[in-house]
């Protein structure tokens, strides 16, 4: 009992190892710069080699995708004012008049 | 080069680069007017001085080229110089002060990884809005320019006037805070 007791506890130590990562502020700006298209060869090749062997990061980069598409899709556009191109046309023909 | 060098536009070019290159981005930069000012009338004054001073300053656009850069950045110095006294904020900020914390290599401010997939794909775009509206606008506006309006660093560089690093650093903390934002406001309304 006590031998299987030990071996779940090596199983949920190895889980945690695993999913947790103390390398996330190295390389959540790099997901950040890979999300806006603003990443180099290198840090691309760095940030992917990370990411094949933790799931932390791979879950990070999840969650920063998904709250970029939130704020693309979700967030509400505000029409335009009526007459707002007719008023500043209207100004600029009386300025230069 | 002196004004007699410098290219100026006849009045029928004037008025094709006003309708074919500035005009068109009149819907983007009356969003990013509201987001910065809180306020229709406000956004709709601010929208129109930048109009007035693009024309005005339109020998100084070279045609062709980013106009949507130029435009922000006269929106966003426009901003900074006859609204933000008189802007919407949520409470009084000394933004240097908050700029040059942030900054600084000795913050270690907590990253924000509770927060789930699910949730943020479960929230409406009012929750988003909240979150969004509810940080200090140096930190909304490089979301909004880069997220929303699609521009890259170096234009986002351009229209603030600070270097690419600056940009890349405070977007960085920008979203660090959203997150935390939106991990409170889930947390709140009883989000798993």
């Amino acid at each position: 009992m006590a031998v299987i007791g030990q071996t779940r506890k090596e199983e949920l130590s190895n889980e945690i190892s695993q999913v947790s990562c103390g390398e996330v502020r190295t390389f959540l700006p790099l997901i950040h710069q890979q999300l806006d298209g603003e990443i180099s060869p290198e840090e691309e090749s760095q940030l992917n080699h990370h990411l094949e062997k933790c799931a932390k990061c791979r879950q990070m980069l999840r969650l920063e995708q998904a709250i970029k598409d939130a704020l693309q899709v979700k967030l509400e556009k505000k029409p335009l004012p009526k007459g707002l191109v007719n008023s500043i046309k209207l100004q600029i023909k009386h300025t230069t008049a | 080069m002196s004004d007699t060098e410098r290219k100026r536009y006849s009045e029928k070019q004037k008025v094709k680069i006003f309708d074919e290159e500035f005009l068109p981005h009149i819907d983007s930069m009356y969003n990013f007017a509201y987001r910065l000012t809180f306020d229709e009338d406000d956004a709709k004054d601010l929208v129109q001085e930048t109009y007035l001073k693009a024309f005005r300053f339109i020998d100084s656009f070279q045609e062709g080229t980013n106009a949507k850069a130029w435009l922000f950045r006269i929106l966003k110095n426009s901003f900074i110089n006859d609204f933000r006294k008189k802007s919407k904020e949520p409470s009084k900020v000394d933004y240097q002060e908050v700029e040059t914390f942030y900054n600084s290599d000795e913050v270690d401010e907590p990253i924000t990884t509770d927060l789930r997939v699910e949730t943020v794909q479960d929230m409406i775009g009012d929750e988003v809005s909240i979150a969004l509206n509810s940080l200090a606008v140096d930190f909304r506006t490089v979301i909004i320019l880069c997220d929303l309006e699609g521009f890259t660093y170096e234009e986002m560089a351009k229209i603030l006037d600070i270097p690419i690093g600056t940009v890349r650093s405070r977007l960085h903390r920008a979203r660090n805070l959203l997150k935390e934002k939106l991990w409170n406001y889930a947390q709140s309304m009883g989000y798993k």
